[in-house]
């Protein structure tokens, strides 16, 4: 049928605009046109009649014809391709409105659910896209590459294998590389050292120490003043540039900023400088930053591979062009195995946030898919439910497709509620979770609800309502078009397949999540169970950085320690204390080569650590063998304890009396236990213990000091006794080990909580939505259960009968969430290497916690059911 | 009837159009310019409708069970295959309903208006 020619009013020859008319009415959606076609022709030439009285007229009556005509064929289309986009959308929208209103008690469980699950999906979303997804604020920061050489031969060693892939370099490499313009573009070198910021009192600050070729090369522009010139790499201006927070918080954003003068490690630095907001690099967010010629000349020949080098690839050169010229170089140094190792530095600068945060994400999203499952089960039951009056209505004459779409414009009402209470959740979410994460995240200052994380809200919310309203529309849609089926006994024996699958859906996912989450809390108290060698309780750790004056020589720095040593131990009541050039978790651990017999030639590592006698004491660590340290052992021949992994790995396992050779020739009169120095899951160091004028290169500026445990020590009491031992020192921390050990773990408890709490929260709402569908069917099934109660059936048969029908979801819940729990697990190993191992512990726990909270689920509907007094349910 | 009334309520306020040509169909069914005509009339020729506007409006107000056809209904000497439109029970409410959220409107608002002539 062509659209011109057979509508079929009779009538008259076709005019010319008729025939137009015609042909225009093709525009309308076929259904239509049959129905209504002849009815237009005709309406069109009564118009026409009408309207034919000169040539402006006849212009106005075609405008108004065709407008008339597009509008009304592009409003009919659009309403028979999407029912929501008809004229009655905003009529429908005001009933959905109404509705929910009529029905608070389902509206707030199902906008809650939805809110939990967008909210707590977008809080990560928010962070991981923040984290991990932006690009960081830097010029092409793809073409910046991170250099380090590869020592192949370090691999094995107990004690350096932890450098042996990330090596960092010495000036003379960072002056050849500046030169390799081919590959690079620009190179620049770094350092972060942590200095003392005179002031009252002094303070510990980050620094970041950069070459002039650093910010230019980054593609950042100092926010004032200048930033350093190449002349600063070599020669001592006296100059830093300050952070744009240390410039608020330390002088107060004042504008005359540029031209003071802080004093760093004693050194005066004039401000020339103020960096843009938010300025980190290397994980390090530098309060100042400074130029090289701060450094002696002698320090930079000297020094070692101090610096880390970062650089910005030429185009057209490749990493794999820099990791050979970088091989190169450090080859000749003399060792023909080095190599090097090029990583991208966005990679770096991300890299350890990675892993846990995607862990996170998908943790969330799992819980998500249980909240949107849960508000699709209660949407169905609602559907269900409202069967009856729909059936009534489409009995009195209401389009069926127009009854769908209700439940259509319902279940968007609740997507956008849901996602207002997640918007909500999100926000005040985020940059909580921002906070509380434990490695300082790159720009996690700036974490907060962005456009892209908006309409990652937005999008769920509005993905989930037209999913699940789909769904409830199309099950109604399909279900019986015969009202008299929705009789109360035609419907005691209706099977629910849907909603049953829903539920055991949930459950599933809740225990996938539960199976992940005990495995993390599993590992993480694991960690806090691993033995230190030292009993941690009531112990604290102080560092101290004397003055400039009374650290000057030897033997003051001797007397220092001794006083130190005693004023922080021997002047406050029930205190102890020891001394150490580097203490457990305090980080400052240096290695040396030491050698066991004269004229080895195989090569010995071992940390080495200047002590005062106390410290084994102190610390309670058991000597094994032989004896400890004692303050006579300042004079006559050197000695030194060792710890049970050198005596065991250097000495045969055989230790006292032995001597070896380091900075001096020990004699080992001591074995001690091995004791964690650098972290929880470290190995236990190859190390040997000497007093510190022993050791005169290492200088003792850790305290550990030990309280009745629950007795805290007070910064101010620490500040007090040192202050007046040494006026110029600078108390740089105090920690209790506690603190210590929790900073040490707080990564995997971050993770382990969070994804507990999300667990946590998907087994709420799978039990809830496991209640619901319980309570729902015993509603249903009164009846039954009033005649199978009249029928002498006792309550409790009843109420194990509800059971059985919870017991049933439950099994199916387990059976479909065992897979998923393993795949879960498969995740989780392959994302975390230092997982504690899965074994059917872990999958029994969850089981268990699964089955209580669906019997507390199910108890509550049965014990209902078995006590319907048989001749109320009877009479309805 | 209580579930009509309610149901109607959904509807409401209603479109200047559908209130005019259920007004028309009010005494007796119409085909479809007859009602065109007679919303003119009503309205003193403030509402007029161009042929798409008309039968999209019809074709919607049977969608909701407003109207229906009536078929059969047609005059001796008309055209044979005109369609006759008559109100249904629920057009009929839908009206009443919408007469009576406007008397409502105007009763409030005469009150208002009357206290300000005090």
């Amino acid at each position: 049928m062509t659209a011109s020619g057979s509508y079929g009013a009779g009538g008259p020859p076709r005019s010319a605009g008729e025939r137009v008319y015609r042909r225009l009415l093709g525009l309308y959606p076929r259904a239509f046109r049959e129905t209504y076609g002849a009815a237009l022709i005709e309406a069109f030439r009564a118009e026409r009649a009408e309207a034919r009285r000169g040539p402006a007229r006849a212009i106005g009556f075609w405008l108004r014809i065709t407008i008339d005509l597009g509008v009304t064929a592009a409003r009919l289309r659009l309403a028979s391709a999407i029912p929501l986009a008809s004229g009655s959308v905003w009529t429908d929208v005001r009933a959905g409105a109404r509705r929910l209103r009529r029905r608070p008690g389902f509206t707030v469980a199902v906008a809650l659910t939805l809110g939990l699950g967008i909210g707590s999906t977008t809080a990560v979303y928010s962070v991981v896209d923040t984290v991990l997804l932006r690009p960081l604020p830097w010029w092409e920061p793809d073409r910046l590459v991170t250099l380090w050489q590869v020592r192949p031969a370090w691999r094995d060693d107990p004690v350096l294998s932890e450098f042996a892939e990330s090596g960092t370099f010495g000036w003379s490499a960072f002056r050849e590389m500046q030169d390799a313009a081919a590959v690079f573009s620009a190179v620049a070198a770094t350092g972060a050292p942590r200095l003392v910021l005179e002031g009252e009192p002094n303070e510990l600050v980050s620094t970041l120490q950069v070459s002039a070729s650093f910010l230019p090369m980054l593609g950042v522009e100092v926010a004032q003043g200048r930033g350093f010139d190449r002349g600063e790499d070599d020669l001592d201006t006296g100059v830093a540039l300050v952070s744009h927070e240390a410039w608020l918080r330390r002088f107060g954003g004042s504008a005359d900023v540029l031209g003071r003068t802080v004093i760093l490690d004693g050194a005066p630095a004039e401000i020339v400088g103020v960096l843009p907001p938010a300025f980190r690099f290397g994980g390090v967010r530098p309060e100042f930053v400074l130029p090289f010629g701060r450094l002696s000349d002698d320090v930079k020949e000297n020094g070692g591979n101090f610096l880390a080098l970062t650089a910005r690839l030429r185009d057209g050169a490749t990493p794999s062009d820099a990791e050979a010229l970088v091989a190169e170089r450090v080859r000749r140094e003399g060792d023909p195995t080095r190599g090097a190792r090029v990583t991208p530095l966005p990679e770096e600068e991300r890299g350890a946030a990675t892993r846990p945060l995607w862990l996170i994400f998908i943790a969330a999203g799992t819980l998500l898919l249980v909240a949107l499952a849960n508000a699709g089960g209660l949407l169905l039951a609602e559907a269900q439910r409202r069967r009856d009056e729909f059936d009534l209505r489409a009995a009195l004459g209401a389009e069926r497709s127009r009854l769908g779409r209700l439940l259509v414009v319902e279940a968007v009402w609740l997507g956008a509620l849901g996602g207002g209470i997640g918007l909500v959740l999100a926000v005040w979410l985020a940059p909580l979770l921002g906070a509380l994460a434990p490695t300082p995240l790159p720009g996690i200052d700036e974490i907060g609800l962005h456009p892209r994380a908006l309409a990652f809200a937005s999008l769920a919310a509005l993905a989930a309502s037209l999913a699940f309203g789909a769904g409830a529309a199309a099950a109604f849609l399909k279900g019986n078009r015969l009202p008299s089926q929705g009789g109360a006994v035609a419907r005691v024996h209706r099977r629910r397949p849907l909603s049953v699958g829903i539920v055991a859906g949930q459950l599933a996912l809740a225990f996938a999540l539960l199976v992940g989450a005990g495995l993390l809390v599993d590992t993480l108290l694991r960690l806090e169970r691993h033995p230190l060698g030292f009993d941690p309780d009531g112990l604290h750790l102080v560092s101290v950085q004397p003055g400039a004056d009374a650290a000057g020589s030897a033997e003051a720095r001797r007397l220092l320690t001794r006083e130190l040593r005693e004023a922080l131990g021997g002047n406050l009541p029930a205190r102890e204390a020891a001394g150490a050039s580097a203490a457990p978790f305090g980080g400052a651990f240096t290695t040396t080569r030491v050698a066991t017999e004269p004229g080895a030639d195989r090569t010995l590592v071992s940390q080495q650590v200047a002590v005062t006698p106390e410290y084994f004491h102190v610390l309670r660590v058991p000597v094994l063998r032989g004896r400890a340290l004692l303050a006579d052992d300042e004079v006559g021949p050197a000695v030194a304890v060792v710890s049970r992994s050198f005596e065991l790995l250097y000495l045969d396992g055989n230790g006292v009396g032995r001597r070896f050779v380091a900075s001096d020739t020990f004699e080992v009169v001591g074995v001690v236990a091995d004791l964690r120095h650098q972290g929880v899951t470290d190995d236990p160091p190859v190390a040997f213990y000497a007093l510190a004028p022993r050791l005169p290169i290492l200088r003792v500026e850790q305290f550990l000091v030990r309280a009745e445990p629950g007795d805290a020590v007070a910064m101010s009491e620490v500040r007090r006794v040192v202050h007046e031992v040494d006026p110029d020192a600078t108390v740089t921390s105090l920690d209790t080990f506690h603190e210590l050990i929790a900073r040490e773990t707080a990564a995997e408890r971050f993770r382990a909580q969070l994804i507990a709490a999300f667990g946590a929260l998907a087994l709420i709402i799978a039990g809830t939505g496991l209640y619901g569908t319980v309570a729902r069917s015993v509603a249903s099934r009164r009846h039954e259960v009033g005649v199978r109660l009249a029928l002498g059936a006792d309550g409790a048969r009843v109420g194990a009968m509800i059971l059985r029908h919870g017991g049933v979801i439950v099994a199916v819940g387990l059976s479909l969430g065992t897979p998923l729990a393993w795949v879960a697990v498969r995740t989780l190993t392959s994302l975390l290497p230092d997982l504690a191992p899965a074994s059917a512990f872990h999958y029994a726990i969850p089981a268990l916690v699964l089955a209580a909270t669906a019997s507390l689920a199910t108890a509550v509907p049965a014990l209902t059911a078995s006590r319907i007094p048989p001749s109320q349910a009877l009479r309805r | 009837m209580t579930s009509h009334r309610s149901d109607v309520r959904d509807l409401l306020p209603l479109a200047r159009a559908t209130f005019h040509v259920l007004l028309a169909l009010q005494e007796e069914a119409l085909h479809g310019y007859a009602v065109k005509k007679r919303v003119e009339a009503l309205s003193e020729g403030a509402i007029r409708m161009a042929p798409g506007t008309l039968y999209e409006t019809l074709h919607r107000m049977r969608e909701r069970g407003l109207i229906e056809t009536a078929e059969g209904s047609h005059v001796e000497g008309e055209h044979p295959q005109r369609q006759y439109y008559r109100m249904t029970s629920r057009g009929r409410a839908a009206l009443r309903a919408e007469v009576d959220r406007l008397g409502a409107m105007i009763d409030h608002a005469r009150a208002i208006f009357r206290r300000g002539e005090t």
